[in-house]
C-alpha cells in the first residue's frame, strides 16, 4: 500500500505505439496498387517500326508508280496488299490515299524541279492511331 | 491560513490499481480478437482478390502477346492464394451450352452469316470471398458469387476505325486437352501453334454488324459485355443495344480475327 510504481507505464505506452503502428501497415499494404500491365508492353505496343516499315514501303513506291502505264490498278493492287498485310502481320488497319491531282501532269504541288504528289497515310492497330500526308516528288524531275 | 496537504496514499491500493490495468489489458485482447481479426481477415481476402485481379491482366497480356505479336509459346508464372483457377475449354463450353457470341454479318453485299464463338475461360474462383475473375476473349471480367451483375476489368482490344469505317473483332478461344485447375504457386504454359483466321469483308455500302452475348447461366458477365459494347470503348457513340442482348454498327468493312490458344498445363 505504498507508493505506486510506476516504471512499467513506458511498456504499455510503447505496447500500444506498436499495436497502432502495425495495423496502419496492414491498412497500407492491403491498398497495394493494381498494376498488371509492365513498362515494356506499353512500349510494345507504341507500334514504331511498324508505322516506319509503311511509310518507307509507301515512299519507295510512290517514286516509283507514275512509271507505270496503268497506275491505278497497280495503286489498288498495291493498298490491298499493304492491307492484308498490316492486318495479319500487325492487327493494323492501314490505308493510304494519294490526292486527285496525282495523275494529272502538272500537280498540285510543284516547284522549278519536280511535281510532288501528296499521299496521306493512315494506320490504327486500336491502341496508335497515326495519320500522315506527305509529299513526293514525281520521279521524272522537270525538263530532264 | 495555510493548509499543507500531506501525502496520503492510505486509499491507495496496489492490488485494485493491479486489477485496473489487467482489465484494461484483457479488454485490449478482446476488442482486437473481435474486430481487429475480421478486420484483418477481410483485407486479406480483398487484397488476395485484387493480387489475382493483377494476375489475371497479366495472364490477358500474356495472350495477347501470344496473339498478336506472333510469339507461339509464353509461360506465365502466377500465385494462386485464397481461391483456384479452372480452365474451361472451348469445345466444353460448346458442349454444355456455356457463353458464346453470335456474330451475324454480311459476307458480301447481299448474303448474310451468323457464327457462333465459344471462347471458353480461365477463371479464378475466392474460397473465402464471393469474387468470380475471369479471362475470356481477351477480356478480363468480374463479378460476385450469388450476385447479380459484372464488371469488366480489363477490355478487349476490339476496335473501329472513323476514318476507314472499319471493326475490327478479335475472337479468342482457349483449348486444353483436359479439365485443369490451379492452386497457389504454378506456371500456366500457353502456346498459339494454329495461325489465326482472318475473315475480312469490304461492303460498299455501311451494313449492319450485330454481335449477341449469350452468358452461361451460371456465370453471367452480360452485364460487363453490355457495358462494354454500349460505351464509348469500341466507337465514342457505342453499339446500338439491340434487345435483349445484341449489340449493332454499321460499318463499311468488317474483320474478324479468330485465335485459338491453347493451354499446354498449369
Amino acid at each position: 500500500m505504498e507508493t505506486l510504481n510506476d516504471e512499467g507505464q513506458w511498456i504499455v505506452m510503447m505496447g500500444f505505439l506498436v499495436a497502432i503502428g502495425m495495423f496502419v501497415l496492414a491498412i497500407i499494404v492491403s491498398q497495394a496498387p493494381l498494376v498488371g500491365q509492365t513498362t515494356a508492353e506499353s512500349v510494345m505496343e507504341f507500334p514504331k517500326n511498324e508505322i516506319q516499315d509503311i511509310r518507307g514501303k509507301l515512299v519507295s513506291m510512290g517514286s516509283t508508280l507514275p512509271g507505270d502505264p496503268n497506275p491505278n490498278i497497280l495503286q489498288n493492287r498495291f493498298r490491298g496488299d499493304i492491307a492484308l498485310l498490316s492486318m495479319s502481320r500487325n492487327n493494323a488497319i492501314t490505308n493510304y490515299s494519294i490526292d486527285g491531282s496525282y495523275w494529272v501532269e502538272n500537280g498540285t504541288y510543284s516547284d522549278i524541279f519536280y511535281n510532288y504528289h501528296q499521299i496521306d497515310i493512315h494506320y490504327n492497330n486500336g491502341v496508335t492511331e497515326y495519320s500522315e500526308s506527305l509529299l513526293l516528288p514525281q520521279w521524272d524531275p522537270k525538263g530532264v | 491560513m495555510k493548509i499543507k496537504i500531506i501525502e496520503d496514499e492510505s486509499g491507495v491500493s496496489e492490488a485494485i490499481g493491479f486489477i485496473l490495468v489487467f482489465t484494461i489489458v484483457i479488454l485490449g485482447i478482446s476488442i482486437v480478437t473481435l474486430y481487429g481479426y475480421p478486420a484483418l481477415a477481410d483485407a486479406r481476402i480483398s487484397s488476395d482478390e485484387k493480387i489475382m485481379e493483377q494476375n489475371m491482366i497479366v495472364l490477358q497480356n500474356d495472350i495477347k502477346i501470344l496473339t498478336r505479336s506472333n510469339v507461339p509459346y509464353r509461360d506465365t508464372t502466377i500465385g494462386v492464394s485464397g481461391g483456384s483457377i479452372f480452365v474451361t475449354n472451348s469445345s466444353q463450353a460448346n458442349a454444355e451450352g456455356g457463353e458464346h457470341f453470335n456474330i451475324t454479318y454480311y459476307v458480301d453485299d447481299t448474303f448474310t452469316n451468323i457464327t457462333t464463338y465459344y471462347p471458353g475461360s480461365m477463371e479464378f474462383v475466392s474460397d473465402e470471398g464471393t469474387a468470380v475473375i475471369s479471362v475470356a476473349n481477351g477480356a478480363v471480367v468480374k463479378r460476385q458469387q450469388d450476385l447479380g451483375g459484372s464488371v469488366m476489368v480489363s477490355d478487349p482490344r476490339w476496335f473501329y476505325d472513323e476514318t476507314e469505317g472499319t471493326l475490327v473483332i478479335f475472337m479468342t478461344s482457349l483449348n486444353s486437352t483436359q479439365p485443369m485447375a490451379l492452386g497457389g504457386i504454378g506456371t500456366i504454359q500457353m502456346a498459339m501453334l494454329t495461325p489465326p483466321v482472318i475473315h475480312d469483308y469490304s461492303y460498299s455500302i455501311q451494313r449492319p454488324v450485330i454481335i449477341e452475348y449469350f452468358p452461361d447461366p451460371d456465370d453471367d458477365y452480360s452485364r460487363a459485355w453490355e457495358t462494354y459494347f454500349t460505351g464509348p470503348y469500341i466507337v465514342a457513340s457505342g453499339f446500338t443495344p439491340v434487345p435483349p442482348n445484341a449489340y449493332r454498327l454499321d460499318v463499311d468493312r468488317l474483320v474478324i480475327k479468330e485465335y485459338t490458344v491453347d493451354i499446354l498445363g498449369i
